[in-house]
């Protein structure tokens, strides 16, 4: 390809840029491939270089379209305004979406730590109502579907059944909580990160 | 991260040489290619942004073969993101010294 073909070709894939800007550009590169000849530069090095008219065209497009996007003249022109709309952002997104999220997972866990110290504290009881001469007999009943279960033996099984049950259930509470703490740290640190603009 | 720092190398490199002193599109690409390894093809579309954006300015000075050639020139705009970034890169350099440093001990 020679240097007019490549200009031509440059041209063609800038149909949709303004006349103006496109001779402007045009005009650029032949001044370019001018003074690379001058500089002693074979002319097919330089298109080489240079890469395809097709693949040049379309940075020329995104970096004319870049150049107006809000959120990079902004990175350049002021950073403490970029810095303030990044916090107003956070403030917007944690009260609206994260907020609700943290209060409902954090009564999810604490509900299932109720209920864990629920199972195990029946656990208790049941094992201390199988125990004989306590008094606890009198208020702790176990019936399984209707029919009341006297044998202190069966009374103490269930309640080692209760309490495995509530030690695990307390287990993959905290085992959550410990999660939950954790990826809400890393949030906080992605807070402060993106508030201080480093994104 | 890679792609994103080249990018910001180069451009820090075209405002670097033309705070050194006005010059024409070849003179800035030759400047940098001695010094970053780096595409040919991103410096022009990259003076068309920062031109866009007021960074540099350019204006036409008589050739003696041929047409006139463009001149670039840095504007106080494009000091401030000069300044800017040479801030950023000492402070990046400082955080990764301090890293070295506290990996040696």
């Amino acid at each position: 390809m020679s240097r007019d073909r490549f200009l031509e070709a440059l041209r063609d894939e800038l149909k949709d840029v303004s006349l103006m800007e496109t001779n402007d550009i045009i005009g650029d590169y032949r001044e370019y491939f001018r003074d690379a000849q001058e500089a002693g530069r074979a002319e097919d090095e330089v298109i080489r270089a240079l890469g395809s008219p097709r693949q040049l065209a379309a940075v020329l497009k995104g970096s004319e379209a870049i150049s107006w996007r809000p959120a990079r003249s902004a990175a350049s022109a002021d950073p403490v305004a970029r810095r303030l709309a990044a916090i107003i952002a956070l403030c917007f997104l944690n009260f609206m979406i994260v907020l609700p999220v943290f209060a409902a997972a954090l009564s999810l866990l604490m509900a299932l730590f109720g209920g864990a110290m629920v199972v195990l504290a029946a656990g208790c009881a049941l094992l201390a109502s199988s125990l004989p001469g306590h008094g606890f007999s009198g208020f702790v009943k176990l019936d399984i579907i209707g029919q009341p279960i006297s044998n202190p033996a069966v009374i103490a099984l269930t309640g080692v059944a209760f309490l495995i049950i509530g030690f695990l259930w307390g287990r993959f509470d905290s085992w959550l909580a410990r999660w939950f703490g954790s990826e809400f740290m890393r949030y906080v640190r992605f807070n402060i990160r993106f508030a201080r603009g480093g994104n | 991260m890679k792609l994103q720092a080249k990018r910001g190398v180069v451009e820090m490199g075209v405002l670097a040489r033309l705070a050194r002193g006005d010059a024409y599109q070849y003179q800035i690409v030759a400047c940098l290619l001695s010094g970053i390894d780096m595409g040919e093809a991103t410096v022009y579309p990259l003076l068309r942004r920062m031109r866009s954006e007021g960074m540099v300015s350019t204006y036409l000075v008589e050739y003696e073969s041929g047409p006139p050639r463009k001149y670039y020139r840095i504007e106080p705009r494009g000091s401030d993101v000069l300044a800017q970034m040479q801030a950023e890169k000492r402070n990046l350099f400082s955080q990764i010294d301090s890293i070295v440093a506290g990996g040696a001990a």
